[in-house]
């Protein structure tokens, strides 16, 4: 009798697993003409359940997912050697975090709402930072950078905030074995915590490989791979608050605001013999443009 | 829930029922220790070289002799398993390549990965159909060179991703007396 009641509620069980399973998937089977974010810089073809786009914007789609509208917390995890890099990677990359909800460019993402019609407005504000002395070794899995994230907030190191964005920013000598410099200069994600949902993105350092991550040998600020960085670290800012948990904002390719305009940068002018196109905080930047949701508009630095 | 369950079954106290729910619970975790999805930033090279491979078809395509010349060496070859040993020249590939235009026109070259080796770069990266990017038909490896400033094409290896794939792509048709491909 016993053994019978339990074979029935395990049957029951795995009833309540396999409709769990289907529901996780979402709403539709998969198309074989829509793509999602989830490849290499490029979309892949969407795998079954994939949400369908709710509404068209200017040649890009939402998707029903929500958005990051602000306050929105940067977090850096400094992963590696930092001693070694040029001092003022630091310091421009706080400016940058401290600065970079007040611009123009920024502002683009104004452009870009969730399903009650609230906006990305900011502000955008440096909240902390950690140092990570090589906890995971040189050379990162895609799933190593993740636990890096969680590490800092296991051991309180940084507070638990779904609303912030954990940047993991890693020197010149680790390597991330998934592509960084062959495929990607830097990435966004998001997991769940027992208690929460963390968005978090790695960003190299890019003196590992200035041919394929930096736009120029040395940027407005100096050498060093803090200019660099900075170009990739607002893209995927702008990115991941669009698109924090890649069901909100993209294309029919699977291109987020940012990959749509990657390595396009408008307008510049010379600073310190390099090229810049914006001024946030008192220091120049080469930022690339966003892809900004209105009609005509296209890749700009501003709304 | 899973917790739950199994502290019912714990207190029902059946053994092989607890076995089964333990397999459940593990195959659940081990979904949580799969690599994270991702969006990535490409490389500014990855958007270079796509753009020249994308040239490159479209010069094909036309056909524009002059950025041909533009963009490929004049000793390029292409290898494929079949033809390790003997490589499609460039002026039979470019031959092949118009008979296989309808191919070429359709495809649409997906992750690809590029390495700068300092006098040469090499691409590599898979090639899709492009109304149904779920079939990669070929794999394809190409090395570039800078010839005075600008990049031409000097190698490319190429090799078939699954039965579905058309059978070449380029290749020049084999001679009679050269022994038959067997696919």
């Amino acid at each position: 009798m016993k053994v019978q009641g339990s074979v029935s509620f395990l049957l029951m069980l795995l009833a309540v697993f396999i409709c769990g399973d289907a529901n996780s998937q979402g709403l539709r089977q998969s198309d074989e003409q829509d793509n999602v974010p989830t490849g290499k810089g490029y979309g892949v073809a969407a795998p079954s359940g994939s949400p369908a786009p709710i509404l068209d914007g200017h040649q890009i789609q939402f998707h029903g997912g929500p958005l990051m509208v602000g306050p929105t917390p940067i977090y850096y995890i400094w992963y590696g050697d930092w001693t070694k890099s040029p001092a003022a990677t630091n310091g421009i990359l706080r400016d940058l975090a401290n600065h970079i909800g007040d611009t123009p460019l920024f502002a683009t993402n104004n452009t870009y709402h969730d399903q009650e019609g609230q906006t990305i407005k900011g502000p955008v504000f440096f909240a902390g930072e950690v140092f990570d002395d090589y906890s995971k070794g040189k050379s990162l899995s895609d799933k190593d950078v993740e636990s890096i994230v969680q590490n800092a907030l296991t051991r309180s190191a940084l507070p638990e905030d779904p609303k912030g964005i954990y940047f993991v920013l890693t020197s010149a000598d680790v390597d991330e074995t998934t592509g960084f410099c062959n495929t990607y200069c830097g990435w966004h994600s998001h997991m769940k915590t027992p208690t929460s949902h963390i968005k978090y993105a790695f960003v190299g350092d890019t003196e590992r490989c200035p041919a394929s991550c930096q736009s120029q040998p040395v940027g407005p600020n100096g050498k060093g791979g803090g200019d660099g960085m900075a170009n990739i670290l607002v893209k995927e800012l702008l990115s991941t608050t669009s698109d924090p948990e890649l069901s909100a904002w993209y294309d029919g390719k699977g291109r987020e605001n940012g990959d749509v305009c990657d390595w396009t940068f408008g307008t510049t002018y010379l600073v310190n013999n390099a090229k810049a196109n914006m001024k946030i905080g008192g220091r120049d930047f080469l930022l690339q443009q966003n892809w900004v949701n209105q009609s005509g508009a296209g890749c700009q630095s501003r709304p | 829930m899973i917790l739950q369950s199994l502290t019912v079954f714990a207190r029902s106290g059946t053994g092989a029922s607890m076995v089964l729910v333990l397999a459940l619970f593990m195959a659940q975790s081990s979904q949580a220790t799969e690599e994270p999805r991702k969006v990535p930033t490409t490389t500014r090279l990855v958007k270079l070289y796509g753009e020249l491979e994308s040239n490159l078809s479209m010069a094909i395509l036309e056909p524009d002799p002059s950025k041909i010349d533009d963009l490929l060496t004049q000793d390029f070859e292409q290898r494929t398993p079949l033809t390790a040993d003997n490589p499609t020249p460039r002026a039979e590939w470019l031959a092949a390549c118009s008979k296989d235009a309808k191919i070429l026109g359709a495809v649409l070259p997906t992750k690809m990965a590029v390495r700068d080796l300092g006098s040469s770069v090499v691409a590599s990266f898979v090639m899709v159909d492009r109304n149904h990017q779920k079939q990669p038909l070929f794999f394809v490896i190409d090395v570039w060179i800078d010839q005075q400033g600008h990049q031409q094409l000097k190698n490319r290896f190429l090799s078939r991703i699954g039965d579905r794939s058309p059978p070449s792509l380029c290749e020049r048709p084999f001679k009679s007396n050269e022994a038959s491909p067997q696919r």
